[in-house]
This record gives structure tokens, C-alpha cells and sequence, in this order.
């Protein structure tokens, strides 16, 4: 009889469901010792916390575009027609207890997911650790980045406030001006002419049903992968390919990823109690020949929006159709965007005929092709991104919006490559100082460890043969 | 005739009165200044005048006399800018001033013409304090024919999101115009009179809403609706200053990267 609390219920559990041997190996699972494999995880406690109090959310939120009179507690819209979405919106941000809390982490939440799953993959880039065998976990994440990309825009449509139509609005004609199959993608995505009366319980079966289903099957294949592929490793002494080096799941990694669960969900309600997100009564409901500057997307589509401001006017004509100048950037950029993250790792594999399983990562200046295009595409998405705000820049700073944008105009071209090749030279620089400084040491033997069973802090490494089967 | 024309010939006739000379000139050339720069305007009224003006006060100036006829003098200093009837003047260009016909205080009259908020001159060396009452009191009852009282805010709410939030952002906290490169003012700290004026005259680029497209009920829900977003309610924090999105953003993107240094720390065993 085991002496720990739970011991009988554990032993209960183990002659039912044989989790021991199991449970054993999970525990003693390594995980390599970096600040930077905790990123992801800001983005999976934040999606967590989505989960969370989009329940709640959804308890109080309304769909429909029944036209209501607001008689709630917020006086300057005393008496205002509006759709009963955004009277359900109001109800909840200003009757509800804690319900404008809770509203505002779950918009916090959201931005700060998208935000960590960029920098989780800005990691995943510019560590090259997307190499075999990890490809798959790659697509799934790109995939997962484009769901969260989805999720946001329906999240912040269905509020039913001007921001939201204005939002739709574009959404509308963005799919509009897709050539030939245009008129048919609105009529399947938001039923035709915005707001039809089919938009919003649309966006909302979308909103909390399909999109975190697809995003949550995806997110437990990528955990699941990474589990089975183990981490890879910082280069480091004693790491190699086949081995990785770091604590095990329990206590030590354990430990520290609670810890950062409670500092996201810690930062988030502050943000939710201190910080004031679309405080929809001052946008006021969607109305339809109402419209207002300074209306901008949440910040992911913040680089859309900047193409679109940034594009010229121009109307492609082929033969019997119109390609409108939307379509360019607001459509064929993100497509062109995510099909280059798509097929990144295979295209480089290609081009360096890698055919090796790789587990130990490259630092930014040990690939300096790899951060000079990772950095100049990030410039060019923050030139965009700069130019989708350009407005509020205006109105902030007391400039002309003209004269911003023909700066912006001429830093999207610009800047990239500038950026590009100075990383370049810098990466270059670096790298040999780092020759020059650490000469090449003759092959050390590398003694494979088999991973023991003991559960202490220390580091430890486990043998991870990708040639043969890795067995959990 | 340029205004400083009429300031010149009123020093004249006043044979330079030895209590007041110093004050004058003082006036005089801060008022022929402030027509040409506004930063110059604002250096000398601190360096130089402001102890002038702090060692005489307005009470010694008291003239005797027959009083002050406040429509002569608004013709004669105010009606250049503000048009005869207070109706202001629209035009792009920097001496254009709002329309008065809804100012029914004395008092906010007066300070504006101590002061001289914007690009208008301060009138404090030009004209006594009896002087500038009159003007004022002309001002409140024969020119301010818009009644502010009886608007509804919610009905101006809706009037102010498809008449004035097109170009001053929902928040009234002005807009950035494409293709112009004009932003549009922010409307906090504007006073009541000031907007309604604004609405019915439209100054410089705005249009002007007369009471065939606004009625006065109208106009008054509106401005009562703004005195309402001036200070909107902001249940929810800080507003961020009321940028929007672009705010928000920037504020998620700085916690992110609390987090990433979280992260660090939290590798690190808590240390350092």
C-alpha cells in the first residue's frame, strides 16, 4: 500500500485502466530547458481562457437581427432601435455582473492568442526547427493560425456595433471582388447583401461551434506530435540529433508550465479589469449609413487592412471580367502569404537536398539566408500593418494622412530588402566571429543514456532515435 | 482693411494717456504680432506681458463716460471673423471664426476675448473691461438666436453617428480624411455654443447643417449627445485615450512580450 495521499485511489484506477506504466513514462518525459518552448503555451492557456469565458459569453449573447429598443442602464442609448445581438451585447457589458469583465478578457485573450502564435512561430522560423521531422506540426500550426485568424474576425462581427458592420462591410466586399465565384462566396458566408439576417447566427454557429472544434482537434494533433517527436534542442553540449537534453514533466516542467498558465490567465483579468477593450456604446449600433473613421480591425488584420490602404486604385479587366483592385490585396496577398508558410520547410529541403532528421536547432546567424527572408517579410507585414493605423497616426501626431502614406508607400518597397541585407551582413559578421572564436573541435563521442527512472530535478537526457521507432 | 488699421487709429485718438501708454504699446505690438504667428503670439504674451498686465489691473481703467456701445465695437473688432450677425465665417483660411448665435453666456464671451483660445487674438490691450462687456452682453442678446435647451442625447446619438461621426470618429475625438490629408478637430473641450455654431455654419472644409437638414430639436439632441461623449463612460479601465483598435493592439503586443520576458524569468528558477 502506497503511504502518498490518493495512493488507494490511484492503485483503484491502475486495476482498471493499467495507467501506471503509462503514467511513468509521461512523468519522466524531457523536455529541454528554454525560456523560448514555453511560447506556445502562452498561446494554449490563452486559448484556454477563450474557452472559458466564451461559455459564459454565450450564455447572455443573442444572435438575432431583430430590431429591439434598448431600455438598459446606459442612458445615451435610451430609447435607440439596434439589432437584439448588440442589445444583448449591452445587456451583458452593463446588467450582467462581472459580464463586461468577462467580455473584455475574452477579447484580451484573443488578441494575445494570435500575438503568441506568431511569436511561437517566429521562434519555430528562425530556429529552422520546422526541418524533418517536424513538417507536419508546422502545417497544423500555420492551419491553427489561419483558424485563429477566422475566429477573430467572427468573434468581432457579431457584436452587432458599427465597428462590426463596418467590418462585415469589408469582409463583403473583399469576397465580392474574388473573380467569377465572388457573388457565391458572400451568398455561402454571410447569406448575401451584409447585414442579412442569416450573418450573425452564422458567424456565431461558426464563432463557438466549428472553428474551437477544428482548432481544438488540431491543437491536441500538434501537442500529440510534439509529444511523440520530443522537443528539439538549442545546440549545446552532449546534444545531438538523437539525443535531447533538458528536465523531465514531472515535477520540474510541470512546475514551470503552471506557473505561466496562472501568470496568462493573471495578465489577461488584469487587462479585462484595467484596460478598457471596444467599448461598443460609443461605437453605437450598426446602421447602415453611419460610418466613422479610426475604424480599424483587431491588430491581426491590421497588415489586410494596410495593404488594402496602401494598394493603388487599380481595376484589372480580362476579357468579360473585373478583377476590382480589392482583390489584390486583400485577397491575393494572404493567399500568397500563408501558401509561403505553407510550403517553406519542403521548399527548403528542396533547394539544400536535406533529407536528415534534424533535433538540434539553428541559431538565427548559423542561417543567415533563413533570418535575412524571415526578417524582411516581418518588416514588410509591419510596413502594412503601420499603414492600416495610418489615421490614428494622423489624427494622434496632427500630420496628413496623405503624406503618411506616401511614406508608407514608398517604405513598403524599400524597407524589406534594406532590412534584409543588413540582417544579412549582421548574421554573416556574427558568424564569424564565432569561428574565429571557437575553432572546430574534433567529433566528441556521444554517450546515449537510456532515461532512467528516476523522477529528480536534474537534468537529463533521453535517447530519441528518429531512424528507428520512438516508443512511448 | 486690416484689423491692426483700426487698432492703430484707436491708439491715436487716445493721445496716448500717460497711465495707460505702456500698456498699449505693449498691446499694439502683440496684437500686430499675433497676426502673423501664432508661437510668436504666445512667447510674448508670457515674457513681456504677462507682468504688464499683472501690475495694472483692469480696475484702474475704468473710464467715465457714456457706456460702451457693444455693437459698435463687435463691428469693429469681432465682425471681421465672426461675420456681422455672428454667423462666423467658413472659408479655408486662418481668419475664420465660428459663428456666435448660439453663445448665452456672458462670461464664456468675455474669457474667450481675454484669452483668445486658438487663432483668435487676445483682446485684453485693445479693449477695457466695460468695453468687452458690451460687446459680450450685444453679443448674448442680440445675436445668440439658437436656443440650446430641449434636446433628447440618445436621439442625438443616432443624428450624430450618420451627420458628424462620418469625419469626427464615433468617440468625437476627430478623424484622419482620405485624400484630403485634413484631419478632422476633436470635439472635447468644445463648449456647447461652439458646436452649435459649428453645426450651423460650418467652419473651414465641415458643411454647414442649416436648419432645412437639422431642426434646432435636432441640433440640440446633438450637441447635448456630444457634451455626453466628451466624457464618455468607460466602465470597462482605461479607455486609451479612445484610439480604438489600434490602441488595443499595441496593448496586447506589449503584454505578449511581458509574457515572453515571464517566460524567461520563469526558466531562469525565478532569478534575476
Amino acid at each position: 500500500m502506497s503511504g502518498r495521499p490518493g495512493g488507494h485511489f490511484a492503485q483503484w484506477l491502475d486495476r482498471r485502466l493499467h495507467l501506471a506504466k503509462f503514467v511513468k513514462k509521461a512523468m519522466n518525459h524531457v523536455f529541454p530547458d528554454h525560456w523560448s518552448f514555453m511560447l506556445g503555451e502562452v498561446a494554449l492557456y490563452s486559448f484556454i481562457i477563450l474557452v472559458i469565458t466564451g461559455t459564459f459569453l454565450a450564455m447572455f449573447y443573442n444572435s438575432s437581427s431583430a430590431q429591439v429598443t434598448y431600455h438598459g442602464s446606459y442612458r445615451a442609448l435610451d430609447g435607440v432601435k439596434m439589432s437584439a445581438a448588440y442589445e444583448s451585447v449591452m445587456h451583458l457589458s452593463f446588467d450582467v455582473p462581472a459580464g463586461l469583465l468577462i467580455r473584455q478578457m475574452h477579447h484580451w485573450a484573443a488578441l494575445i492568442f494570435i500575438a503568441a502564435i506568431l511569436v511561437h512561430l517566429a521562434r519555430i522560423f528562425f530556429t529552422a526547427a520546422y526541418r524533418r521531422p517536424r513538417e507536419i506540426n508546422w502545417l497544423i500550426g500555420v492551419t491553427l493560425l489561419l483558424f485563429a485568424f477566422g475566429n477573430g474576425f467572427f468573434g468581432y462581427s457579431i457584436a452587432g456595433d458599427l465597428l462590426s458592420g463596418a467590418g462585415l462591410r469589408v469582409a463583403y466586399a473583399i469576397l465580392l471582388s474574388v473573380p467569377v465565384v465572388g457573388p457565391w462566396l458572400t451568398f455561402l458566408f454571410l447569406g448575401g447583401t451584409v447585414p442579412a439576417s442569416v450573418t450573425l447566427p452564422r458567424f456565431y454557429s461558426f464563432h463557438i461551434f466549428l472553428v474551437p472544434a477544428v482548432i481544438s482537434i488540431l491543437l491536441a494533433f500538434h501537442l500529440g506530435i510534439i509529444w511523440r517527436q520530443f522537443h528539439t534542442n538549442y545546440p549545446g553540449p552532449r546534444r545531438t540529433d538523437e539525443t535531447i537534453v533538458g528536465s523531465r514533466l514531472w515535477p520540474s516542467y510541470a512546475a514551470k508550465s503552471l506557473g505561466l498558465c496562472f501568470f496568462v490567465f493573471a495578465l489577461v483579468a488584469m487587462l479585462g479589469g484595467l484596460v478598457q477593450i471596444d467599448p461598443i456604446w460609443v461605437y453605437g449600433p450598426y446602421d447602415p449609413i453611419a460610418s466613422t473613421p479610426g475604424a480599424q480591425p483587431d491588430w491581426y488584420f491590421g497588415w489586410i487592412e494596410g495593404a488594402m490602404r496602401l494598394f493603388p486604385g487599380i481595376n484589372l479587366h480580362l476579357g468579360p471580367y473585373l478583377i476590382p483592385e480589392v482583390f489584390f490585396p486583400a485577397v491575393l496577398l494572404p493567399a500568397l502569404v500563408f501558401a509561403a508558410l505553407y510550403v517553406y520547410p519542403f521548399v527548403e529541403e528542396f533547394i539544400c537536398f536535406d533529407r536528415e532528421y534534424h533535433n538540434v536547432l539553428r541559431l538565427p546567424y548559423q542561417q543567415p539566408i533563413n533570418t535575412s527572408i524571415g526578417c524582411g517579410f516581418f518588416v514588410f507585414l509591419a510596413v502594412l500593418f503601420v499603414a492600416g493605423g495610418d489615421d490614428v497616426i494622423a489624427v494622434a501626431t496632427g500630420g496628413s494622412v496623405v503624406t503618411i502614406r506616401l511614406i508608407l508607400r514608398l517604405l513598403v518597397f524599400v524597407a524589406p530588402p534594406v532590412a534584409a541585407v543588413l540582417i544579412y551582413m549582421l548574421c554573416a559578421r556574427a558568424r564569424r566571429r564565432h569561428t574565429a572564436s571557437h575553432p572546430p573541435a574534433p567529433p566528441e563521442d556521444v554517450v546515449v543514456q537510456e532515461e532512467t527512472t528516476d523522477s529528480s530535478n536534474e537534468e537529463v537526457r533521453t535517447h530519441c532515435d528518429w531512424k528507428e521507432k520512438c516508443d512511448w | 482693411m486690416p484689423r491692426f488699421v483700426l487698432v492703430e487709429e484707436r491708439l491715436k485718438s487716445r493721445h496716448f494717456d500717460q497711465e495707460i501708454t505702456v500698456r498699449r504699446v505693449c498691446g499694439y505690438l502683440s496684437f500686430k504680432l499675433s497676426l502673423h504667428a501664432t508661437s510668436v503670439r504666445s512667447i510674448l504674451r508670457v515674457l513681456l506681458l504677462v507682468p504688464f498686465a499683472s501690475g495694472f489691473g483692469f480696475g484702474h481703467d475704468a473710464e467715465a463716460g457714456p457706456p460702451p456701445n457693444g455693437q459698435a465695437i463687435f463691428l469693429r473688432n469681432c465682425a471681421k471673423c465672426h461675420g456681422e450677425k455672428g454667423e462666423g465665417i467658413s472659408a479655408v483660411v486662418t481668419i475664420a471664426g465660428p459663428n456666435l448665435q448660439a453663445e448665452h453666456d456672458t462670461g464664456s464671451a468675455m474669457t474667450a476675448m481675454e484669452t483668445g483660445p486658438s487663432h483668435m487674438p487676445s483682446f485684453v490691450y485693445v479693449l477695457s473691461v466695460p468695453e468687452m462687456r458690451a460687446a459680450a452682453d450685444y453679443v448674448v442678446n442680440q445675436l445668440a438666436v439658437i436656443s440650446l435647451t430641449g434636446g433628447d442625447p440618445s436621439e442625438g446619438g443616432t443624428l450624430f453617428r450618420v451627420y458628424c461621426a462620418t469625419c469626427h470618429q464615433t468617440s468625437a475625438r476627430g478623424g484622419a480624411l482620405a485624400f484630403t490629408g485634413i484631419n478632422a478637430p476633436a470635439l472635447t473641450g468644445k463648449s456647447a455654443a461652439i458646436i452649435a455654431g459649428a453645426v450651423r455654419s460650418g467652419p473651414g472644409p465641415m458643411p454647414a447643417f442649416p436648419p432645412s437638414i437639422l431642426t434646432d430639436k435636432q441640433l440640440n439632441s446633438i450637441v447635448d449627445y456630444v457634451e455626453v461623449i466628451q466624457q464618455p463612460p468607460s466602465p470597462g479601465g482605461s479607455p486609451l485615450n479612445w484610439y480604438g483598435p489600434v490602441a488595443e493592439g499595441f496593448a496586447a503586443w506589449v503584454s505578449v512580450f511581458a509574457l515572453v520576458v515571464i517566460t524567461g524569468w520563469i526558466e531562469r528558477g525565478g532569478k534575476g
